[in-house]
């Protein structure tokens, strides 16, 4: 688990130009960065492809990060502001074709990764349910799957969600129950109201 | 408490991010209302459903191709002298054609040069293509708060459907903000012009 208190030091090695302490930074949260771009977008060589772009921004701009926030906050923002364009730019190229249509066929080639070991059968279960959970998720805009996942996924408070998605506290609040509650829509809407219900 | 307002508060109850009278409030709303606690069970359900899905790992490779990136772009120099003339260009030009120029102004006699990877960054952001998109109006100030918004916070702009975007001097998010007056055809026609005067630049 990364640990801010040493982030400090790594940041401002970064900042002289020491790439090795950057490197360090990028050990220490590159499953945090590509975790949230796979979550976002959808598939790995998607997410990895922005996630190796956030690091190279970061790197680029670190002499402007400000020590007042979170690196890993700062690194999500990054994240999420470029994975946003790569899934705008998508859809402008796809213009006809139903973007949730598209991430479901690209998510079925995905290899899935559990997040503990149960028995066979549980598993299973588990990982069928997950995965009628993410299809859903890409049925929601992106700023709505954005917020659940910093803050369901990633743990954020909503102070902190509210620096990357650069809007007030308030209105973190007010964008969450609203994309909660679309998200259980979208579950009745494809028959697995049971996830929830 | 009506109902309708509890359920708008539960998501924000069930995260623990309430002040405490409004929590309070939520609970002695609950403690009456069996309604209300299905609901929020079905939300907690959903909650707990959505933290079950999957991830994946970085691949082995990924850090080492990532450092191989940056290093990279670390020695190969930038030349970057005519990407900041067009940059340059392309904000005097926005300035010419919105009412306040005080700004800029300050900004162009008052500002030290950024160093080279900061002047390719300002190119890089795509600012004409990506602030005034849909959705996209949190890209700039990642990169780049302390540069581009105290040139453009004071930027007044008039569409031709005669709509003038408030002043936004002094104001903490005055891009993002002057970018969120407009309508989706004024942003277009706002980065049309932006775009035309980055190119004759």
């Amino acid at each position: 688990m990364p640990r801010t208190d040493e982030d400090s030091d790594l940041v401002r090695r970064s900042k002289t130009g020491d790439v090795n302490a950057f490197g360090e930074l990028v050990e220490r949260y590159q499953s945090l960065v590509v975790g949230f771009c796979y979550r976002l977008l959808g598939n790995r060589e998607d997410a990895e492809d922005i996630a190796q772009e956030t690091f190279m921004r970061a790197f680029r701009a670190i002499r402007r990060f400000q020590p007042r926030a979170k690196f890993s906050t700062w690194l999500l923002t990054i994240a999420k502001n470029l994975s946003l364009n790569l899934l705008r730019d998508e859809r402008r190229r796809r213009r006809d074709v139903h973007v949730a249509t598209v991430f479901e066929e690209e998510m079925q080639a995905v290899e899935l990764v559990p997040s503990h070991n149960p028995g066979p059968d549980e598993a299973l279960r588990q990982d069928e349910r997950a995965e009628r959970v993410r299809k859903a998720l890409f049925e929601l805009s992106d700023v709505h799957r954005s917020i659940i996942l910093l803050r369901d996924f990633e743990g954020m408070t909503y102070e902190e969600i509210a620096k990357v998605m650069r809007c007030r506290k308030g209105t973190v609040k007010s964008r969450l129950s609203r994309a909660r509650d679309h998200l259980k829509e979208v579950l009745v809407a494809r028959g697995d109201g049971d996830l929830f219900g | 408490m009506r109902c309708r307002l509890a359920r708008k508060q539960l998501s924000a109850y069930i995260d623990d991010e309430l002040a405490s009278r409004m929590r309070a409030r939520i609970e002695n709303h609950l403690a009456g209302c069996p309604e209300c606690r299905r609901h929020m069970h079905d939300l907690s359900r959903l909650i707990q459903s959505v933290r079950s899905v999957a991830t994946v790992e970085p691949s082995d490779e990924f850090r080492s191709a990532t450092m191989r990136r940056i290093r990279a772009g670390v020695k190969v120099p930038r030349t970057v002298v005519p990407l900041r003339r067009r940059w340059v260009t392309a904000l005097a030009a926005c300035c010419a054609v919105v009412l306040g120029v005080a700004g800029w102004t300050v900004f162009s006699a008052n500002r030290s040069e950024p160093d080279a990877i900061d002047r390719s960054m300002l190119v890089e952001v795509a600012f004409l293509d990506t602030l005034l998109s849909d959705e996209s109006t949190e890209t700039l100030s990642v990169f780049d708060e302390t540069v581009l918004l105290p040139a453009l916070e004071d930027i007044q702009y008039q569409t031709s459907s005669g709509a003038v975007t408030a002043p936004l001097v002094g104001q903490s998010n005055g891009i993002e903000e002057m970018v969120e007056t407009l309508s989706n055809a004024e942003r277009t026609e706002f980065r049309t012009v932006l775009l035309d005067m980055a190119k004759e630049g």
